[in-house]
């Protein structure tokens, strides 16, 4: 099934073999592209670039065009400041600066940067024909708080009627707009009105609910399908949203997404959202963004629900935090690894494994989740047992599978993060792919390497010459030199004339030569270079 | 490196922040150096001017991106403070949140990351504008919820209420915040402490300077419910090893509960509030916000 049926899917209600995933791309596309977000945001060719790489990375089941509210409000004479970084800010609200309503006319689809957008989405429908497409549209509110300014506030409920003129102006906007971006191709309309959690359900009903619900209506009628987003706290609206009727609701973190499930799916409408934008996503590391998508798929459910950044993503979101999510949504095993790992974690005790793997035999711990029922892990432990016999007798594998609470410690301690993994001798070898049997051999190969070259060091002999600084002991270091250069052999060979260390020998008359197992060879006299080669053999 | 305090001012438009910051300026600005962010939904930062004309010393960061309320703005939000305490180091932050922004989301985001290395949360005012309090009728929803996580409310421009709306004004603040200090003033003619001498106020008889860099404050929100009892051990637990926690639990009865804890002495109340989510605020040296919110998931 494609992204567009399962979205399609999601927003019916049906229950989904996997949740989709709408990755809201605004101005990070320009980051992908290494274009500022000005530049991006001009530019319909940057904008396609821009989606159509994200589209690339994170595999997601719907996208949207552009996230920028100001778009209509620059059209409208808004004044707008841009930055780096982000989308633009509205710095002048024409309505609160001598302008009136009759001055406005609705944007046209040619007018400002509109054009741009809707050149983006048909340039996008056309190449991602199965991904659904979202148009997203300045809600109504936040479009008159961009005219008016924060007096929207005061007027309300001083001069209400002129605050239903202008939203009404909005809402007719809004309606232009939503037209233009489903004759560009586009599947979903959402429809953003962030401003709407700063005001309570009475203001709710009164100012937005009867200018937002025409929009949804005639998204309807065209036989596409409508969101409405919102961010911040706005949990005393939820309800009120869903009486508007669109068909999904999505939010942010600042509401619980069990709350809105709830609610939502009582009205019958899909919702989505509330992956935590800063905190995790753009400043998170990956751990972070498994465990946080995955607590949102268990709270959300497959029934009706989109996982979806709360809001707009940052600008300069990580790629690998955003593909780690496509990656774990993708993955049922991976799911149940976090899962059991999270439950388990809290309780955990760290083992010293600073001399782990110094046995004579190598040692191959495969962690799995279990290999029994998660593939990737039964593939990795077949791959080790395949290689085992070419190591009879000098190689020991286990499988670590951790369901079991000490396995999670083991595998803590030995600092593995990923499932599957092979660590060899304590050390981490082969990370979640599965090694060809080759490398693997190789692998091994060169532990029990390393290990023989160990073990040769360690036995490097020592021989002890004892004595004062003599012509006599002079003499005994000249012949032991003599005696090892005619071995071949290369001995560590100590000399020690300190009175104090001379007497834990016990050596009675120097010189004296000890060997290695503190055996006293000669003491008194110097050996002939014959005998010191003898004893040199044994060693 | 010494962590840097941070102040949060919040309060709804027009409330008296600006005065409040000139006030600090002017007390405080030879004693410290100042670093001042202020973020007004303003058209131009006129407030910033008014700050500037006052012709004392101190560093000023502006946030012009309308209003910090939307947690994508966030991010560029934590950059610029990041740049902007690397080049002034001030001894001392101020943020003047605007009066539509969710202090709490912003508390949130300063607080972790990278950030979180250099500074802690010192203390939380929020300013009430007694004649328009009861006008703001609409927008009561973000200034409840500011009024929810402050330390020190103060009730401003009694001079222009009369005493009944004052009075009124007190007990409903006291309704959403039963632990926060409420002052009474005229153009913000608080008892004003910044730096350590905030500190000293909240913790009584510590005398060290809480500026070390172990200590950490955090913000924890969850969506989770939790039973009467889970509260009482969760407490039992993670308030002696806090120089403080305050906040806001949601029961599983709905019920919401607001506690507050100060080193070992812990106040719990029952409050009317709705539509918000499990919020908590904690100050200390002996545990990270990761191991908080495994605590707390894992509760019944």
């Amino acid at each position: 099934m494609n992204g567009l049926e399962l979205i399609k899917q999601a927003f019916a209600l049906q229950p989904v073999g996997r949740i989709p995933w709408v990755p809201f791309v605004g101005v990070h596309g320009g980051y992908l592209i290494s274009t500022d977000a000005e530049t991006y945001l001009k530019s319909a060719e940057k904008i396609t670039a821009g989606i159509s790489k994200a589209i690339e990375l994170y595999r997601p089941d719907g996208i949207p065009v552009v996230f920028d509210l100001q778009v209509e409000a620059e059209v409208l004479g808004c004044d707008i400041r841009w930055s780096e970084a982000g989308p633009p800010a509205v710095v002048s609200h024409p309505l609160a600066e001598g302008k009136s309503l009759k001055d406005l006319t609705i944007p046209g689809p040619d007018d400002g940067r509109l054009a741009v957008c809707l050149q983006a989405a048909r340039s996008l429908r056309e190449k991602y024909p199965d991904i659904a497409l979202y148009g997203l549209i300045t809600g109504p509110f936040t479009l008159a708080l961009h005219l008016l300014g924060t007096d929207i506030f005061i007027k309300m409920f001083e001069a209400p009627k002129e605050i239903h003129a202008i939203m009404d102006f909005c809402s007719r906007t809004a309606q232009k707009i939503a037209d233009y971006y489903m004759q560009a191709g586009c599947d979903v309309v959402a429809l953003v009105d962030p401003m709407t959690s700063q005001i309570d359900r009475q203001t709710f009903d009164t100012f937005v609910k009867p200018y937002v619900t025409p929009v949804f209506e005639q998204v309807r009628q065209n036989n596409k399908l409508s969101s409405f987003f919102v961010c911040g706290h706005a949990q005393q609206n939820i309800e009120a949203m869903c009486d508007c009727k669109p068909d999904n609701i999505s939010i942010d973190e600042n509401i619980p997404l069990d709350f809105v499930k709830e609610i939502a799916l009582e009205k019958g409408i899909s919702f989505g959202g509330n992956m935590k934008l800063t905190v995790v996503l753009l400043m998170g590391s990956e751990e972070d963004c498994r465990e946080h998508a995955l607590e949102c798929l268990d709270l959300g459910g497959n029934t009706g629900f989109i996982l979806a950044p709360g809001c707009d993503l940052p600008r300069e979101t990580p790629s690998k935090n955003l593909i780690t999510v496509a990656n774990l949504l993708n993955d049922p095993y991976q799911q149940e690894i976090v899962r059991t790992l999270e439950k388990k974690e809290s309780t955990l005790e760290i083992f010293n494994m600073k001399d782990y793997g110094q046995a004579d035999k190598v040692i191959v711990d495969i962690v799995t989740l279990d290999s029994e029922s998660c593939a990737p892990c039964q593939y990795m432990v077949e791959a080790v047992k395949r290689v085992a016999p070419y190591f009879e007798g000098v190689v020991e594998w286990r499988e670590h599978a951790i369901k079991k609470m000490e396995e999670v410690s083991f595998m803590s301690s030995l600092m593995v993060k990923n499932i599957p993994t092979i660590c060899i001798d304590g050390k981490i070898a082969f990370v979640s792919k599965i090694p060809p049997e080759k490398v693997l051999v190789a692998a091994i190969q060169q532990r029990i390497n390393e290990k023989l070259k160990l073990k040769i060091k360690s036995k490097k002999s020592e021989i002890i010459l004892l004595g004062k600084d003599d012509e006599k002991f002079q003499e005994l270091k000249e012949r032991v030199n003599r005696a090892q250069t005619e071995l071949g052999k290369d001995l560590e060979v100590k000399i020690i004339t300190d009175q104090k260390n001379l007497a834990s020998y016990g050596v009675v008359q120097l010189p004296a030569v000890v060997s290695v197992h503190y055996k006293i060879k000669s003491e008194g006299l110097v050996p002939s270079t014959e005998v010191i080669k003898e004893w040199l053999k044994e060693l | 490196m010494m962590k840097i305090p941070l102040h949060i001012v919040s309060g709804f438009l027009g409330s008296g922040k600006t005065t409040l910051l000139k006030k600090i300026i002017h007390t405080y600005s030879g004693q410290y150096r100042l670093g001042i962010i202020q973020n007004e939904f303003a058209p131009a930062n006129v407030d910033g001017e008014e700050l500037i004309n006052t012709g004392k010393d101190f560093h000023l960061l502006e946030i012009n991106n309308g209003s910090v309320f939307c947690a994508c703005l966030l991010g560029d939000f934590s950059r610029s403070l990041e740049k902007f305490i690397d080049t002034c180091h001030p001894d001392i932050l101020i943020i003047e949140a605007s009066g539509l922004s969710d202090t709490t989301s912003t508390a949130e985001v300063i607080l972790s990351g990278h950030l979180s290395d250099k500074l802690f949360l010192a203390s939380n005012w929020c300013i009430v504008d007694t004649v328009n309090y009861h006008r703001t009728g609409s927008l009561k929803q973000r200034v409840e919820h500011q009024i929810r996580m402050a330390d020190i409310v103060m009730i401003n421009k009694t001079d222009l209420a009369e005493e009944q709306m004052v009075k009124k004004t007190v007990e409903e603040v006291r309704i959403t915040n039963p632990f926060a200090e409420i002052q009474l003033t005229r153009f913000c003619d608080a008892d004003i402490h910044i730096g350590q001498s905030a500190i000293n106020k909240f913790y009584p008889g510590h005398n060290q300077s809480l500026a070390k860099p172990e200590i950490n404050s955090m913000v924890m929100k969850s969506g989770k419910k939790i039973s009467c009892e889970s509260l009482v051990l969760f407490m039992k637990e993670w308030a002696p090893k806090s120089f403080r926690i305050k906040g806001y639990i949601n029961l599983e009865n709905a019920e919401t509960w607001a506690v507050q804890s100060v080193f070992e002495k812990t106040e719990m109340a029952k409050t009317s509030q709705r539509f918000h989510p499990t919020e908590l605020i904690a100050l200390t040296d002996q545990f990270t916000l990761r191991e908080w919110n495994q605590a707390f998931r894992k509760l019944s």
